[in-house]
Order: C-alpha cells, then structure tokens, then sequence
C-alpha cells in the first residue's frame, strides 16, 4: 500500500486533480460572476440568453459535455488543443460556471437595492456602492455554497478520466491493470480523495456556522 | 460528526491492510482488460482479440470423451466456437446476420472436407476452454493465442495465423514506421491491455493515453488526439475498417500464435486439422480466405506459420 | 416574456445563418428524422430510465431508514452510520461505480455491470438521501416534539403524526433534486459496459460518424427530462421560508436548491 503512495504516477494524478480543481474552480468564479452580472443587470434578452446557458448545462450530464468538448477541440474539429486535461479544465469550468452564475446571482439579489440608493445619497458612486455596500454582504451569502461548489468540483473532477485525462481516479485503474494486479490503488485513490473533500467539507460547515454567527 | 467520519476511516483502513494480496481469485476479466464496446446495430465493435490474460478460467464441467472426425460425421455438424465481434475474423454482419471472417471460414473449411454442416457459436474469450470441456463446441477458432498454461488444460492445432501487436496511424502520417518512432508521440490504446505495457517498455518516452476501449481510442486518432493507436494488430484491422484513412505501419513488435483449439487428447481430430490446413495452404485456399477476409488490413504474406 | 422572445428570434436567427453557412450538413443531423433513431435511441432512454427508477426507490427505501437513525439515535450507533454516510458522500461516484465493478469480484462476489450501477448509484442516492431525511427531521423545531412527548406520545407517534409529515414537505424538493443528479449519473455508466443511452448514441455516432451532433441531441434528451424536474423541485421550495429549506452540502443540484 505504501508503495502506491510513492508512486510518481500517483502522486503526479493526485496533483492534476488538485490542478484540475482548483483552476475549473477559479475559472468558473469568472465565468459565473460574469454571467450573474449580465443576468441582474442585463436586458430581458441576455436574462433569457443566460438563462438558456445556465439551465442548459446544469441539466445535461458532466460526462456528455465532456465527451462532446473533448472532440469538439481536437484537432480535426477547432483545433484547440489535443490535451484531455485542457479540455477537462475547460468543459469543468464551464459546467461548474453555471451554477456559480445562479449562487453569485442570488448573492447580489440578496443585498437591498435600498441599501444602493442609500450609499448614492450619501454621495458614494456607484461602483464604490457596489465595492463597499454590495460586495462585502453579497460575499457573505455566496461563500458557502461556493464552498460547496467546490467540493462537488472535487468529485466530479473524477469524470475527467472519462476522456482519458490521467486524473487521481484515471491513475488508480491504469495502476490497478498492472502487475501485481492488487487492489490496493483504488484504495490508496479513495483515501486521496477523502485528505481533500473532508477537511473541504469541515472548512465549509466551519465558515456557515461562524457566517451564520454573526448575522 | 468528524469523529465519526475518523473512526470509520480507521475500520476501513485496517480492513484495506488486511486485505488479501495479488488478484484474488481468477480474473473475472474486467479488472484487466478493456471493456467491449457495444455491438449492437451495425457498429464496427471492438473487443480485446488475441488476449493475452494472466490466469486460466478454471474449469467446472469436464464431459467424458472428445471429438473425432468419425463422431463429427456421425453427428453430421461440426461445432465451432467463434468470435462475433472481431472484425476480419470472427464477426456478426448486422444487416444479414451472417459470421464472417478468416476464423468462421476456416471452419467452414474443415466441415466442408468432412462433409457435414457448420455451426458457428459465439464464444467470447472466458467460455473458450469450458465451451471445450463441456463438449459444447468440437473446435474453438477464435483468436485464441496458444500459450504454456492452455496447453496444460487443452490441445491445439498448428498455427494458423501470427499476430501481433502493431501500431496504426493515419495513412498520410510518415514519421511514425516503427515502434521507436512513437517516443514522445501521443500513442493511444486502453487501461488495462497488455498493448499498453509492451508500448511503455519499448517506447518509453511516448505519452500513453488510455481509454476504456479501443472505439474511442480510434476516435482520437481520427481527430488528431493521438498520433497512433496500438496494440493486437487484430482489433486494429477493426479500426481500420471503421477509419478508411489509415494503416499499419512497420513491423508487429511481438508475436502471438493463434491457434485452433480443441479438448485435452484429441489426437486425432488435431491431426486431421493439421492435415487440413496443410493441404489448404498447399492448393491456394488458405491464401484465398486469407485474402477475402484480411487481405485489405494487413501486408503479410498470406501463408501457414511452420509448426511449432 | 418579452425577452424571452426576443432571445428566441435572436437563436432561430443564429441556426439560420449556420445553416445557410453549410453548419448543419445533411449526412450529419439527416439520421435524427428517421424514426428508426429515435426507436434505437428511445431503448437507451428506456434502460437509462429503468436504472434512474430503480436506483432511486431502493436509495429511499435505504435512506429513509439510515435518516431517521441518524436523526433518532443518541447512542454509539450515530457514529458508523454518520461516519459511513460522510464517507459515501465524500467520494466521486464515479469512484464508488469502479470499486463495485472491479472489486467485488475479488470478495467473490461476480456481479455484472448493470448491477454493479445499481448498486454504486444506490449506495451514493441513499448515502445523499440519509443526509437529506436527517436534515429534514432536524429541522422540526424540538419545541415541537417536546410538546408531543409531552402530551403523552411515545417515539413512533411523535414521528408519525408530528415529525414525518412536516419533514416529508421540505425534503421533498431537495429529493426531487438528487434525482436530478441521479438522473446524470446513470451516463457514467456506459463506461462500464451498460448499454443505455449514451452506450446506445456511441453505436449510433460509430455507424453513422456523427459523434458532436449525436452527443448534442443525447444532451437535449438529458434536458427534457432533467428541466421540468428542476422547475417542479423549484416550484415545491417557493413557498417555504428560508429556515424551512433543507438541503445538503457538497452536491451542485442541492446548492441550487439552497442559494436560490
């Protein structure tokens, strides 16, 4: 069991999904900031536009959407890249991005528009308003369920080996087909998995009790 | 609540620890070999041909006696298990329904010189042996590799064709001739296969990437993810056929021997299928299937390996 | 509805000049106006459908159970059964779908794919619906059980007739989301040989080489069905006030459920 652990490979498809983690979880934070902002404060016609693309990818399944993206920039189609990781970041980020767009949405829904007119009156612009007065409430209510976005994105950051990226999970079946043909990495992948959800999951219950606290 | 979470951790880590060694019991065939792609409705499946799988399926029904050529005659079929899903040599047509292919011909062959009907069944790489055993099939013509270990639990004939793992790249691809060619190439192929093992002993710097089966591995070398696929030239004469546009290219890197497989101490029925494909291969007929079935896929000389 | 109108136009706009652009070629999306397609693809549907219910029946007639232990229990007992759920619920699914298929058969336990689902798809439904029936009970005020106990009834009746009945309310748009996400799951399956509809659309893309537009008509057939879901669970929670809501953490369908 040890020995999986220090295997280079191992630990190489422990980094790429820590890697795939954390760069589908920024990369969804624009994404979905981007598109809640265009949501709120766009026209009737980019709500219904945004609308579409976010009811789109949060009812249509992570793997198809991989598979689809994977083929859709090789080579022979747009020719963005070759590399399954890429398209792996690229398709997490835009699934994970649809539902940021509706977590950030309701953060900035939550604020008061009355607390807005308030700071105006008082003479703040209105991009201090949003810095100082929408910001800082908005955070507030979208830290959470961000916090739990991200622990789905460790999960499903699993799917990636479904296009062939050499992900934690991707590794353990390329090191269970070898000799010895033990069990053991997918043991060793399931207690990987756990070092990064569990301490994800207490750091989240943690921040709701203490956000919950202070209101 | 992360108290109980730590200490069921702890159980299921002392039970990991102590969990039995090397591959308890016989491999189901999952663990270690690609997944079969789906068959159904027309699609060039795939599904590990020559397999070289660790470990024999141990065998539970043993049926007194064997086959004969007298017996064969006297029943009036000869029963062979082929394969249904290996393009070239043993495979289900889905518009006609009918077994095609080098191993469902030479069948036809040696049923044709004892004068009874063909029967082809399909049997797929597990139920080979206890198809044998049970009596259920007088030969097993089925990509089926002659190794030590089969040796011991079977008979088979002389060889009849040599496979071989190989690499297939697009047709207008020249850099890639031989396996040395593929270091720091993409080189597809699946989790899991022996194809897998013998690309990262020989080409040690190219970039494996793995798919659950070998369709999607043609995929991406159709769509310019993978340079090339390899493994058992035999499954890629299937993705040849699924992708025009692309060809073996250099020598197979390692050789298997198929032969024709039969119950343990049939001396006779294994000397009158030896006759057979000796004879075949002296008047044309084996080079004539050879030809029909293979012939598009591969450049190898259409003759009968020596014996062994 | 205006917008959505307007949006609308602007998309039927969009397909137009990709079409007169040469986007939509006959040979790619002409097999989608047969009706043998739709026969072929409707069996996948019909196998993706058969799991999604099967899984989702046997994960609440195990998770109910595991709930309301969890929610009932004092004793050491809270401990396995909190720690299993935990742990279940902190692994990828598609992790759990794997160990099943490959490693049951070294206990001895042969077992083919199709089950292996099942049971991967239940044993994680049951593990999120546990979390989801705990939740829901614990969000009945005590006040309220105390007040039942104090008026003489026992543990099963204070369930039955105070507890269960509100509990059931609230968790019911939470359920009906994780049947959304169990929906999606059933398409990890074909990476283990079961034949539903994304194995049944790649013989399909395999015979017809249309593998984009085939994946993107699987996704549409995805959205019917998982869209008015997501507007019924939406639909169930708008009347509830916030402290009513219940919904559990580390699942994307359940945050929504929360946040909006």
């Amino acid at each position: 069991m040890t020995g999986i652990l220090g295997n280079p490979l191992f630990i190489e498809g422990y980094l790429t999904t820590l890697a795939l983690t954390a760069g589908a979880m920024l990369a969804s934070l624009f994404i979905g900031t981007l598109v809640a902002s265009l949501r709120v404060w766009g026209g009737p016609i980019m709500r219904s536009l945004t609308g579409a693309y976010v009811e789109f990818f949060r009812n249509t399944p992570l793997l198809v959407q991989l598979l689809f993206i994977v083929v859709l920039l090789a080579p022979s189609n747009l020719g963005v890249t070759r590399d399954p990781l890429v398209a792996a970041l690229f398709g997490l980020s835009v699934y994970t991005g649809a539902y940021v767009t509706e977590v950030v949405r309701s953060g900035i829904l939550a604020v008061d528009p009355r607390q807005i007119e308030a700071a105006r009156t008082l003479g703040l612009s209105q991009a201090q308003a949003l810095r100082h007065v929408v910001l800082p409430q908005a955070i507030r209510t979208v830290i959470p369920p961000l916090g739990n976005l991200s622990i789905a994105l460790v999960k499903n950051s699993a799917i990636a080996g479904g296009i062939a990226a050499t992900d934690l999970l991707q590794v353990a079946r390329i090191l269970e087909a070898r000799p010895p043909f033990t069990f053991d990495p997918f043991i060793a992948a399931l207690f990987a998995y756990w070092t990064i959800t569990i301490p994800l999951a207490w750091a989240v219950s943690r921040l709701e009790r203490r956000l919950a606290f202070a209101r | 609540m992360y108290k109980r979470v730590a200490i069921l951790t702890a159980l299921v880590m002392t039970v990991a620890a102590c969990s039995p060694g090397p591959g308890a019991g016989g491999t189901s065939g999952t663990g270690s070999s690609p997944g079969t792609s789906p068959g159904t409705d027309g699609s060039p499946a795939t599904s590990p041909g020559g397999d070289a799988s660790p470990g024999a399926t141990p065998t539970m029904v043993v049926v007194e006696g064997v086959s004969t050529p007298e017996s064969i005659q006297q029943e009036g079929t000869l029963t062979c298990g082929v394969k249904f899903d290996v393009v070239g040599f043993g495979f289900r047509n889905p518009t006609n329904s009918e077994i095609e292919g080098f191993d469902a011909d030479i069948c036809r062959e040696i049923a044709a010189e004892l004068g009874v009907e063909a029967e082809l069944i399909e049997a797929v790489s597990a139920n080979r042996i206890p198809f044998l055993n049970e009596r259920r099939v007088d030969l097993v013509i089925s990509t089926f590799t002659i190794n030590d270990e089969r040796r011991e639990q079977i008979d088979f004939s002389r060889p009849y064709y040599i496979a071989g793992q190989s690499i297939l790249a697009k047709t207008d691809n020249t850099e890639i001739n031989s396996v040395e060619d593929l270091n720091g190439k993409n080189v597809c192929s699946a989790t899991g296969s022996t194809s897998e093992t013998n690309v990262r002993e020989q080409a040690p710097e190219a970039n494996l990437v793995l798919f659950a089966t070998y369709t999607e591995a043609g995929q991406a070398l159709d769509d310019g993810r993978c340079d090339a696929v390899s493994t058992d030239d035999v499954i890629l004469f299937g993705l040849i056929d699924a992708y025009p546009d692309t060809e073996l290219k250099g020598e197979p890197f390692t050789t298997e021997e198929y032969g024709i497989g039969m119950k343990k101490d049939s001396a006779e029925l294994k000397a009158f299928v030896d006759d057979v494909l000796a004879e075949m291969d002296e008047d044309g007929r084996f080079m004539e299937l050879w030809n029909e079935n293979i012939g598009d896929y591969t450049d190898k000389e259409p003759v009968l390996p020596p014996e062994s | 509805m205006l917008g959505r109108l307007a949006a609308a136009i602007l998309l039927a706009g969009a397909v137009a000049l990709l079409y007169t652009n040469g986007f939509f070629q006959e040979d790619k999306w002409g097999p989608f106006l047969e009706p043998s397609t739709w026969r072929f693809l409707g069996e996948g549907l019909a196998v993706t459908l058969a799991i999604g219910f099967t899984s989702l029946i046997l994960s609440l007639l195990i998770g109910i159970p595991l709930g309301m232990a969890r929610a009932g229990l004092k004793g050491p007992l809270r401990y396995p059964i909190g720690g299993y759920i935990e742990l279940v619920r902190a692994t990828p699914i598609l992790a759990i779908l794997l160990v099943t298929l490959l490693g049951l058969p070294r206990l001895g336990v042969d077992i083919e794919p199709f089950w292996a689902g099942v049971v991967a798809l239940t044993m994680y439904t049951s593990a999120v619906l546990g979390e989801i029936v705990r939740a829901g009970i614990d969000s009945i005020p005590r006040g309220e059980v105390e007040a039942a106990r104090s008026l003489g009834l026992d543990y099963r009746h204070t369930m039955r007739r105070v507890v269960l009945p509100q509990a059931l309310g609230r968790m019911t748009p939470a359920i009906v989301s994780q049947l959304i996400t169990l929906i999606k799951d059933t398409s990890l399956l074909f990476i283990i040989g079961v034949q539903e509809l994304v194995g049944y659309g790649r013989s399909f893309f395999n015979f017809y080489g249309n593998l984009l537009e085939t994946y993107f008509v699987i996704a549409v057939i995805f959205f019917l069905i998982n869209y008015p879901l997501s507007r019924l669970s939406r639909r169930l929670e708008s009347g509830r006030p916030p402290d009513e809501r219940v919904a559990v953490s580390g699942e994307e369908d359940q945050v929504v459920a929360r946040a909006s």
